[in-house]
């Protein structure tokens, strides 16, 4: 059995730079998330946090730099191809799909695997967010937000991905919609080692779900560590949200 | 570029084009060119209208052809109620800017998709009354003997009808420039490029939509009297929607606010086939075809094939000067 | 007076079957691709003149005519997106004036072939006359109701129960979600041409029989399948079907009451109230258009 220091990195970035038109807004970042890893981003608005997780996804195309997911280049794959290797971007601002059902949403989650895929999942992730099961022939515009949330990253674990990126999960919700959240997607990663690539304005959140974090701003990594030694060091942190 | 010299600069290659083609007609044609030379500067009239609508407000007018038929229609009504003449171009653009006036009224909220929508029923809703309307259009048989500016087009008198024509043809040219080069026009294309911005630094958009579509329709209105009065006969199947298609093809064609490249697509979309003596079912598949095939390559039209060819020659021959378009007159509709 | 009425009334069913054939086609069109395609008549057309080919000149039975020109609109559709629309994704007004283009080039082809002359298409049910109480039908014409409701019932379960389906939903919602799911959005693209051409290709076949066939009987068609869309709403697939039967019955009385001449102008008139009043049509967005 491979050791994980042998085993290849479940996401690697290498001096990835992208931007809209002219703007460069992403410059040079390098990450890795190892398998099973719980990653967070955090930086203040602007940064280019959504930008580096749509090129991750492969809705824009880098200007340069690589990316590869479990050892394989997928620098230039389009997004469908991304997804079922077991990449999976849950997108800033949800991006449920409001005129259709709870139940419609998750099949639109796994919809590009197969359908014994679907089922299979579908009972794993409603046993993770036991909330949903009993919304699943409403629409998915009359939920509450926290529930709505949680039917975005729902959605993205119907397609059992290996890296789940989340785009600010956290915004909008309470405090307690916040704790419910982070405790549901504690127990998946638990029971099925999925690692977490976690992009946050709200740090305190994040760092405390995640065991390693980035401070991104102005399109670079400005600070990386461990999320103990940060948490301890308050004023490191709020020297670089600033 | 202050606003004169860029007035100037929009209204003079376009004007010097259009003398040189009634100079050439008045030197040169016989009696079918010369009514090939008339048509084709009522078609560049009607295109130059189009093409400052679409291109300064960025919404597309797919009712020419009923503005142009109300102008021929009402004249010639009036002129057989025994109005003279040379009356009548007053009289077409009165009416074509009054039914632009309602018609942007009537659309002053809609835009994009839904405006070419409305605008192109409307054309047809037009096309339709003057088919129904008989006891005042005399339905589909049409007005006939409706008096002329100068009698029917003959070798006496071919000259006359050509410089009343193209003299319109400038006239319109140099208004719709000093429109587009004026404040107004800014205004205009500020609401184009985004109307959120617009609507922020206090325009207001629906009334400077209502505008525009009036001077469109006037001009359509215009070219509709100058018709009247050069064929002295009408018919409904004038003015249809076929007809507002090529209007919009032909603009498109010769880019999207270019009025040279209106005045150029106009001859040689329209002319040049008339002048081959084309059947219309050729320029009707040409004019598919090419418009097709530009929208692929080059949908600024011809004025962005000229900008690219002009381009390359210069790197080409000189060496210097290899400039992307510019932007601000060019854009894709 | 009864049966007078009932045949007006039937007649605008049948009318407003093929108007609804014809504008799920456009407003699919709509709520997936955020297009106006103004050719789409001009397809009716060429699907009008296969079957004429099909008919007359392969003496095919009509039952093969009809399957002949679907699967010809079906395979057509994909093939004019491919050469006319697809390098315009996302630009708003460049495939509305490309398919100004393609109504043009289309119509003067098939003119250029078949001439102007109006063409006859044959069938064998043309002649069958069916009583109705006291009214009789061309059975050509009630074919059609049975056919249409087929084919809505289809089109309703494809969406509302096959993955595809609901991925075309899930697209015409929001297209770059989707393709974070891995749907790819060509592929639901293609697949709306496909169920437009095959719906266009039913009303073509079916309705040709009744209408002299001409280069140029699209045009009116595309308009009148441009007053559904607006009565029912852009992209809106239950507000089309609904608002094709109202057009149908109104077009139906209107010449009922000796005002055929102004069916269109009254429909028109119907258009541009709704635009100003009530863009958004008459039943609520279903198909998930953004305004
Ligand atoms: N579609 C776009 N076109 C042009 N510029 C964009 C676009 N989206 C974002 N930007 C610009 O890119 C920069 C980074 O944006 P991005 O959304 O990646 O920031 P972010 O770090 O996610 O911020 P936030 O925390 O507010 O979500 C911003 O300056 C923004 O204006
Ligand atoms: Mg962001």
């Amino acid at each position: 059995m491979p050791t994980s220091a042998e085993a290849p990195a479940a996401l690697r970035v290498c001096d990835l730079t992208a931007g809209y038109g002219a703007g460069t807004v992403v410059k040079g970042v390098s990450l890795e998330v190892r398998p099973g890893e719980r990653l967070c981003i955090i930086g203040p608005n602007g940064a280019g946090k959504s930008t580096l997780l749509r090129v991750l996804s492969g809705l824009r195309p880098p200007v340069s730099g690589t990316v590869s997911l479990l050892g394989e280049d997928v620098t230039h794959a389009p997004p469908d191809l991304r997804l079922r290797r077991g990449l999976v971007l849950v997108p800033e601002g949800r991006g449920i799909f409001y005129g259709l059902t709870v139940d419609e949403n998750l099949t639109m989650g796994s919809v590009a695997f197969p359908r014994t895929q679907e089922l299979e999942n579908r009972e794993r992730v409603l046993a993770v967010f036991p909330v949903l099961r009993q919304f699943r022939n409403r629409l998915a515009g009359l939920l509450s937000g926290g529930q709505q949330q949680m039917l975005a990253i729902a959605r993205g674990l119907m397609a059992g991905p290996r890296v789940l990126m989340l785009d600010e999960p956290s915004l909008g919700l309470s405090p307690q919609a916040i704790r419910e959240l982070v405790a549901s997607l504690e127990a998946w990663c638990a029971a099925y080692g999925t690692a977490v690539l976690l992009v946050e304005q709200n740090s305190s959140v994040a760092l405390r779900f995640a065991q390693r974090a980035y401070v991104m701003a102005r399109g670079e990594f400005v600070y990386a560590g461990d999320t103990a030694a940060m948490a301890a060091d308050g004023s490191l942190l709020k020297y670089y949200l600033q | 570029m202050n606003g004169s010299r860029r007035f100037l600069a929009s209204f003079l290659p376009a004007a010097a084009l259009c003398a040189v083609v009634a100079l050439a007609a008045l030197l040169f044609a016989d009696a079918y060119l010369a009514q090939v030379a008339f048509l084709t500067g009522i078609t560049v009239i009607l295109v130059l209208g189009e093409s400052f609508a679409v291109g300064n407000m960025g919404q597309l007018l797919m009712c020419q052809a009923g503005f142009y038929g109300i102008g021929a229609y009402v004249s010639a009504l009036l002129e057989m109620h025994g109005m003279p003449p040379y009356l009548a171009p007053a009289v077409g653009i009165t009416c074509g800017a009054v039914s632009g006036l309602v018609v942007g009224l009537a659309a002053t909220r809609i835009r994009g998709h839904y405006l070419a929508i409305v605008t192109l029923a409307i054309g047809v809703i037009v096309e339709e009354l003057l088919n129904n309307l008989q006891g005042i259009t005399n339905g589909p048989i049409g007005l006939v003997g409706v008096p002329t500016f100068f009698g029917p087009l003959n070798a006496g008198n071919q000259a006359d009808y050509i410089v009343v024509v193209w003299g319109a043809v400038i006239v319109v040219l140099g208004c719709l420039a000093l429109l587009r080069e004026s404040r107004f026009g800014w205004f205009l294309r500020a609401i184009r490029d985004s109307e959120a911005a617009a609507e922020s630094i206090g325009l207001r958009i629906g009334t400077y939509q209502v505008a525009t579509v009036t001077v469109a329709a006037a001009v359509a209105g215009l070219a509709g009297a100058l018709y009247t009065n050069y064929a002295g006969l009408l018919v409904p199947d004038l003015f249809s929607y076929g007809l507002s298609a090529q209007i919009l093809a032909t603009a498109v064609l010769g880019g999207i606010n270019s009025f040279g490249g209106a005045v150029v697509s106009s001859l040689v979309f329209n002319g040049v086939p008339q002048m081959a003596q084309v059947t219309a079912f050729y320029q009707y598949l040409i004019f598919g075809v090419v418009l097709i095939v530009m929208m692929q390559f080059a949908p600024r039209g011809l004025s962005q094939i000229g900008v690219y060819a002009v381009s390359l020659a210069r790197r080409r021959l000189l060496g210097w000067g290899a400039g992307q378009p510019n932007a601000a007159t060019v854009r894709r509709p | 007076m009864l049966a007078f009425l009932s045949s007006l009334f039937i007649n605008g069913l049948v009318t407003g079957s093929m108007f609804m054939l014809v504008a799920l086609g456009v407003t699919l069109f709509y709520g997936v691709l955020r297009i106006i395609n103004l050719a789409h008549g001009d397809v009716f057309m060429v699907g009008a003149y296969m079957a004429f080919y099909a008919g007359t000149y392969l003496h095919l039975p009509y039952w093969a005519v009809v399957i002949v020109t679907m699967m010809g609109c079906a395979v057509l559709y994909p093939i004019l997106d491919l050469l006319v629309f697809r390098r315009l994704r996302g630009s708003e007004l460049g495939p509305l004036i490309t398919s100004v283009g393609l109504s043009m080039a289309l119509e003067s082809l098939v003119q250029g072939i078949f001439t102007a002359n109006a063409q006859a298409v044959p069938s064998p049910y043309l002649n069958n006359l069916v009583n109705i109480g006291t009214v009789s039908v061309p059975l050509q014409s009630l074919l059609m109701i049975p056919l249409t409701l087929v084919v809505v019932a289809a089109l309703y379960v494809f969406l509302r129960r096959t993955r595809t389906g609901l991925m075309v939903r899930a697209v015409a919602m929001e297209p770059r979600v989707s393709q974070l799911m891995g749907v790819r959005p060509e592929y639901v693209y293609g697949v709306v041409f496909v169920l437009a051409g095959l719906l266009v290709g039913l009303a073509a076949a079916t309705m040709a029989p009744e209408l002299y066939v001409t280069p140029t009987m699209g045009v009116e068609l595309t308009v009148d399948a441009y007053i559904v869309v607006v009565i029912g709403g852009f992209g809106n697939v239950e507000g089309a079907i609904v608002a094709a039967f109202i057009l149908g019955l109104i077009n139906s009385f209107v010449s009922g009451l000796g005002l055929a001449d102004w069916a269109t102008t009254i429909a028109l008139a119907l258009l541009v109230g709704f635009m100003m009043v009530r863009p958004s049509g008459l039943v609520a967005e279903r198909l998930g258009v953004r305004q």
